[in-house]
């Protein structure tokens, strides 16, 4: 299904994985010294479309969920029930009760300080229909508002669920980038992301890989690596 | 009775690059091109696609080849297509099509397709920033349309409103910052507003909505992150407000609940699904709900007995169930491409959803989902919270060779119950009219109309 040359990618993945421990490289004849960071580097994808025309093709746009998370850094907040409160306390998730909203008292700056803590907020059923009238709209104009989180489903794999959502849009130029895994994972599962979020961009074109022009893997410090021509 | 000579489907042209290359093989077939396909929105009332296909019906008289009075668009308007350049869309033309390929790519879209209250009048607009309405009772025919230029970017929204009273109104949107009233007795905008405060640069707008009979229109504009729902007294022109904290990408869909006309939904980028009372004073208290779909949003609508849930489509292709004011996720269908395929509905995209009503003794009312393949065929589903169920393909040699990207559902006949037309609008640049057919066969042969679109 996947239309990356596996050398290629291996090649690449290769490179990226011994650039970010520090070690010597070569990248067409020339030789770059790595460096080993003080923070995890995020793996990105960058992709170029061809053959499409952002003024009156479909909207090229949307989200898609990784099977291992590419930021595990990502700061989530419970905004739970009695349950999921306690449950987000035994899984060490920052969390906030009813009283706690309440607390904030619509207050425009404090919603707007609790959207800049946290990078994306879960919400128990039973609360998310709550939220506009504790909070009023802050949370939306942040977007940041919270993902639903059935009663009948778990906690953590919903929490999961969110970080390992990624969102793409395309505006104007034909080019988009997303994060698709980091250099603490394993080769395989930055293989497997990589390869999921790449087929599912080109199911979403009209004419699936025809439309990707280019296609570059890099590490956050790292020098990119084409691998899809 | 809608039978096959009287309601037979047309399907009209009004590319004139198109028709520039094809003159002389339409000019030939001077006979209509009429072709009726049968769907059925209902399962109690299944049809068959072959028998239609033979039914080439001959009902020139309706049928008016498009000529110079429908304008083009500026952008083509140089490709110097002769006056009376006929366009209407024909058999042979099809062949030609299919051999010149990807020469079509920079043809004029069919972006979006819509019917006013009654079914009377429908409206599309096209990627030449031009606006078509199409006077039904006359069909897609050149004396039934109304061409209507005056945007100068995309147009990205169009609404009839909500006033019997004004049947003359057409309200649409573009990303040249103008949402305007155009009046159908000028073809001109009679109004317009603009973004206030807005400035050297036009704010883009993406969605608009009448309501209020017709006294209060909405359109959604899109900045980054401070997206705004804007307000307007239609009738004086005033502005009356804004929306400013609910979306925080463009504002991509906005609906009045036909209801319950002072509350209105709308959708955003950002992938928000927001639920507003407009009485309340202030944008806090008038946020009723919001729902969150995950990604960018493409459609929504309302539907249910009270008009009280919503469907939501995305840009990932998904599709969302929500209780509108209860705030409750109803159904989600994340893979539901994959679904779709499996029940053998050409499914790459969706295209949008339809709350019919059906045929007398068939459940009264139900949702359908309506989806579409690259190579222009779509597809009717039946939506329950359990999941969707193929209904029927709608499909022709006559029909869509590219995508389909929107359709419009007109009601159904009261007297024969015979389900709601389909118009359809897609990349080929083609508007079609879709007519139930009233033979009756078993499901299982359509399966051998479709095999035939995809030789």
């Amino acid at each position: 299904m996947s239309k990356l040359n596996k050398e290629v990618l291996d090649d690449a993945l290769d490179k990226i994985f011994a650039f970010s421990a520090g070690e010597e490289i070569t990248k067409d004849g020339e030789t770059l010294q790595g460096k080993k960071r003080n923070f995890t580097e995020t793996l990105e994808l960058q992709v170029t479309l061809k053959n499409y025309d952002p003024r009156k093709d479909k909207r090229f746009a949307g989200s898609f969920k990784l099977p291992t998370v590419p930021r595990p850094n990502l700061k989530v907040c419970v905004l739970g029930n009695d349950v999921h409160c306690e449950q987000a306390k035994d899984l060490g998730y920052a969390h906030m009760s009813v009283d706690d909203l309440k607390k904030l008292n619509k207050n425009k700056k404090l919603v707007k300080k609790l959207a800049k803590k946290y990078d994306a907020f879960v919400a128990s059923q039973a609360l998310i229909k709550q939220i506009p009238r504790l909070l009023g709209p802050g949370l939306n104009r942040a977007g940041k508002f919270p993902t639903v989180v059935a009663p009948s489903e778990s906690l953590e794999a919903k929490v999961n669920e969110v970080k390992a959502q990624i969102k793409f849009q395309m505006k104007k130029v034909l080019c988009l980038s997303v994060a698709v895994g980091n250099v603490d994972l394993s080769r395989e599962e930055n293989e497997i992301n990589l390869k999921l979020a790449l087929n599912f961009l080109a199911s979403l074109l009209k004419k699936s890989w025809q439309n990707i022009k280019v296609a570059y893997l890099k590490s956050t410090m790292g020098p990119a690596f084409q691998i899809y021509f | 009775m809608a039978s096959k000579q009287s309601k037979a489907g047309h399907a009209a042209k009004v590319d004139p690059l198109h028709a520039a290359r094809t003159q002389g093989a339409a000019a030939e077939s001077a006979k209509s091109l009429t072709h009726s396909l049968p769907f059925t929105a209902k399962k109690t009332n299944v049809d068959d696609d072959d028998t239609m296909l033979d039914d080439v019906d001959v009902n020139g008289s309706s049928k008016v080849p498009h000529k110079k009075t429908i304008q083009p668009a500026e952008g083509v308007q140089q490709n110097g297509v002769p006056d009376g350049t006929p366009m209407m869309e024909s058999d042979s033309n099809y062949h030609a099509d299919e051999e010149d390929g990807d020469e079509l790519d920079d043809d004029v879209y069919v972006m979006h397709v819509s019917t006013n209250w009654d079914g009377t009048l429908a409206g599309s607009w096209w990627s030449d920033f031009g606006v078509r309405l199409y006077d039904l009772e006359r069909g897609l025919t050149t004396a039934g349309t109304q061409v209507m230029l005056g945007h100068e970017d995309r147009v990205t929204g169009l609404s009839f409103g909500d006033s019997h009273n004004e049947p003359h109104a057409v309200f649409t949107c573009a990303e040249d910052g103008v949402a305007a009233m155009w009046d159908r007795r000028t073809g001109r905008m009679e109004q317009k507003f603009r973004a206030p405060l807005a400035g050297a640069e036009p704010v883009p707008f993406l969605s608009i909505d009448v309501g209020a009979e017709n006294s209060l229109l909405a359109a959604g504009t899109d900045e980054d992150e401070e997206s705004r729902l804007l307000f307007w007294d239609r009738r004086a022109a005033r502005p009356l407000g804004s929306y400013e904290d609910s979306h925080y990408e463009g504002i991509t869909q906005i609906r009045f609940n036909p209801m319950r006309k002072t509350e209105l939904a709308t959708a955003g980028l950002d992938g928000l699904v927001c639920y507003f009372d407009i009485r309340q004073r202030t944008e806090e208290d008038a946020l009723v709900s919001v729902l969150n779909a995950e990604s960018p949003v493409s459609k929504i609508g309302f539907f249910g007995p009270s008009q009280e849930c919503l469907y939501c489509l995305t840009h990932s292709e998904t599709l969302h169930l929500f209780h509108a004011q209860k705030a409750v996720a109803m159904a989600e269908f994340p893979m539901i491409r994959e679904r779709l395929a499996a029940q053998g509905m050409p499914s790459d995209f969706l295209i949008d959803c339809a709350y019919v009503e059906g045929p007398p003794g068939s459940r009264s009312q139900s949702l359908l989902l309506v989806s579409g393949d690259h190579t222009g065929t779509i597809c009717l589903g039946d939506v329950t919270l359990a999941g969707v169920q193929k209904l029927c393909t709608v499909q022709s040699n006559l029909g869509h060779k590219k995508d389909v990207r929107s359709v419009a559902f007109l009601r159904p006949d009261p007297t024969s119950g015979v389900p709601a037309m389909i118009l359809s609008g897609g990349e080929d640049g083609l508007v079609c009219e879709w007519t139930h057919a009233k033979t009756k066969r078993g499901p299982v042969r359509r399966g051998g109309a479709r095999r035939k679109s995809r030789r």
